[in-house]
């Protein structure tokens, strides 16, 4: 396969092969240490089953729904991937929008329209953060970002006390949030390609030096590329919270795991390709749904995020490059 | 839980944090899964905390290191991602402690035999390790053939040429990390709240402590200071009765502003690239 493309995606497939391998060894190994007899058995038919045939059980429409917010998620990241920025404050862009929306949607009564284009903007502007950071002190947006989720999650942590948590009004829109995912991947994946600021980002990803060498302003790219990244991430909860998914103020257990590890995995399984970001959100959520189906009684609800991170193990540590985003520096 | 032996806690967890990072960017690697190895390493730890205290604090040293290694290996063989492999092995970890914990029944802890009598004070017993491991650090990186090669092998794969074997001594150094990261990990768990929620990790207090090592050129002293310093942070916020969330995000704020300060100069093994 001298094809890049085919062979990026078989790289993914087979992280994706290998880090499902794992998950299926630990899935195996709780049984083993809770079950006293038909450890087997009970590994299909409780676990592994409902993992691969739950995504399905509302059907097409709302899995395809479901996964708009990871897919608007993972473009965000991809989109700062493609300058070679590690993006990984995801849950805290995440969390910031969904709480942003719930104010906006039960405080001043505004239509979902409204009230995710203002988790967007909370999203952008918390997203500019480590960004102007980045620019103006060179700090590393690695931990920047992390850092910055972890603040998020805490401040909105302790906002909990004084807030009470409402579901939105009206939650089938999945149509909509299905164009808006699809919509978004299109245009940001023309825009990296065609467009100059798009090549300037590229060009960014594959060395910082070259870049600044072909004239970029590497600054002023790499700040827009995480404002960007945190308005996706922004809109990403707005859309979560309106789809009905988010259905608690955000508290600590999201830092680690949840939405902002799905979008990661997802832009891994993807290699950081726009397009291939959505179709990874769609596979990520699947499993997702899939291990919500699991029997609890046995296999912990975290399971599902445990093979997920397996999976975005898998990726970081067989499939792609050191340093700089996925690009070998 | 006193004040006093509150903050102890918190900053021997930072100060441990801060070790194992240094250690291992003094290796050439970042410890991007420093939050996971705390949270194996605290969880183990927790787990036999109605042992003895010594046999608590190996078994959390072991466990961390047993994390960094699986972390590590991959990374030290094939090069690849570090920063995306720590933010799955750190998933990995609050979803593996979760999964531990419904399989054994739920967590139960004891703090008591974690305190010594020193001068008729009752004092924590992560104080003096931390201590102890700031000494033998800063002895064994600076002033040992050991700490020479990891420094060497931590700037280039260079020392490959002249027989050393750069793997090995990364690794070893991971190894060291993981240790102290998982004796901090223990601390933090420890010094945490009775509201605290397996899945919340150490509650970002490692991603905090690589901050620190960062900031402070993984330098042990430095570390030394920047911990005093969150520690004086919480300290302040917890005794103008902040609420708890609001005194764990204080020294993540300043964690921040300091590694944004201090971005202008980068530790030596930034630099060259390796």
């Amino acid at each position: 396969m001298k094809n890049k493309g085919f062979r990026s995606f078989g790289r993914s497939l087979l992280c994706l092969c290998l880090g499902l391998l794992l998950g299926a060894a630990v899935m195996i190994a709780a049984a083993w240490l809770t079950l006293g007899e038909n450890r087997w058995e009970t590994v299909w038919r409780e676990g592994l089953l409902p993992l691969f045939t739950g995504g399905w059980r509302e059907g097409p429409l709302a899995l395809l729904g479901r996964a708009a917010p990871d897919a608007v998620l993972s473009l965000g990241i991809s989109l700062a991937w493609q300058g070679g920025i590690v993006q990984v404050g995801g849950a805290g862009l995440h969390a910031l929008g969904a709480a942003a929306a719930m104010l906006c949607a039960s405080l001043a009564g505004l239509p979902w329209y409204a009230c995710l284009a203002v988790s967007a903007l909370a999203g952008g502007l918390w997203g500019s953060v480590p960004g102007l950071l980045k620019v103006k002190l060179r700090l590393r947006e690695a931990l920047g970002t992390a850092l910055t989720a972890w603040l998020a999650i805490y401040v909105l942590q302790a906002a909990s006390t004084m807030i009470a948590w409402e579901q939105p009004a009206e939650t089938d829109l999945f149509i909509p949030a299905l164009a808006i995912a699809g919509v978004l991947a299109l245009l940001i994946w023309l825009g990296v390609k065609f467009t100059v600021p798009g090549l300037d980002l590229r060009v960014l990803g594959v060395s910082e030096k070259t870049a600044r060498y072909a004239g970029v302003d590497t600054g002023k790219t790499a700040f827009w590329a995480l404002c960007l990244s945190g308005l996706l991430g922004g809109a990403a909860g707005g859309l979560d919270y309106l789809l009905g998914g988010a259905n608690q103020l955000p508290d600590l257990s999201l830092a680690l795991t949840g939405p902002g590890l799905h979008g990661l995995a997802a832009a891994a399984l993807a290699g950081g390709h726009p397009l291939g970001a959505v179709a990874a959100a769609v596979a990520v959520k699947y499993l997702s749904l899939g291990a919500g189906t699991m029997n609890g009684a046995v296999f912990s609800p975290e399971m599902g995020e445990a093979i997920l991170a397996l999976i975005l193990y898998c990726c970081a540590a067989f499939a792609l490059g050191p340093g700089k985003g996925g690009r070998k520096a | 839980m006193t004040f006093t032996a509150s903050l102890s806690l918190f900053f021997a967890a930072l100060l441990l944090g801060a070790l194992a990072a240094a250690i291992a960017g003094r290796g050439g690697r970042s410890l991007y899964a420093l939050e996971g190895v705390m949270l194996t390493g605290g969880l183990t730890g927790v787990l036999l905390s109605h042992e003895p205290a010594g046999v608590s604090l190996l078994a959390a040293g072991g466990a961390g290191a047993a994390a960094a290694l699986l972390w590590g290996l991959p990374l030290l063989r094939y090069r690849r991602n570090q920063v995306l492999a720590g933010i799955a092995f750190n998933g990995f970890a609050a979803s593996g402690a979760m999964i531990a914990a419904q399989i054994i029944g739920g967590v139960s802890y004891t703090r008591k035999g974690y305190w010594l009598e020193i001068a008729g004070e009752n004092v924590t017993v992560f104080l003096p390790v931390a201590m102890a491991a700031l000494l033998i650090v800063w002895l064994l990186v600076h002033h040992t053939c050991f700490g020479l090669r990891l420094r060497l092998c931590g700037q280039s794969p260079a020392p490959e040429r002249m027989g050393l074997r750069v793997r090995v001594v990364r690794g070893f150094g991971l190894l060291l990390a993981g240790f102290l990261g998982g004796i901090g990990g223990l601390s933090a768990l420890l010094s945490l709240g009775g509201g605290w929620r397996m899945a919340w990790g150490v509650g970002g207090l490692g991603y905090a402590a690589l901050a620190l090592a960062w900031a402070g050129k993984y330098g042990p002293f430095r570390a030394f200071g920047l911990a005093l310093l969150l520690t004086l942070l919480y300290g302040a916020a917890a005794w103008f009765g902040a609420p708890e969330s609001v005194q764990t995000a204080l020294p993540i704020l300043a964690a921040l502003i300091l590694l944004a300060i201090a971005g202008r100069k980068r530790p030596a093994e930034e630099r060259m690239e390796v």
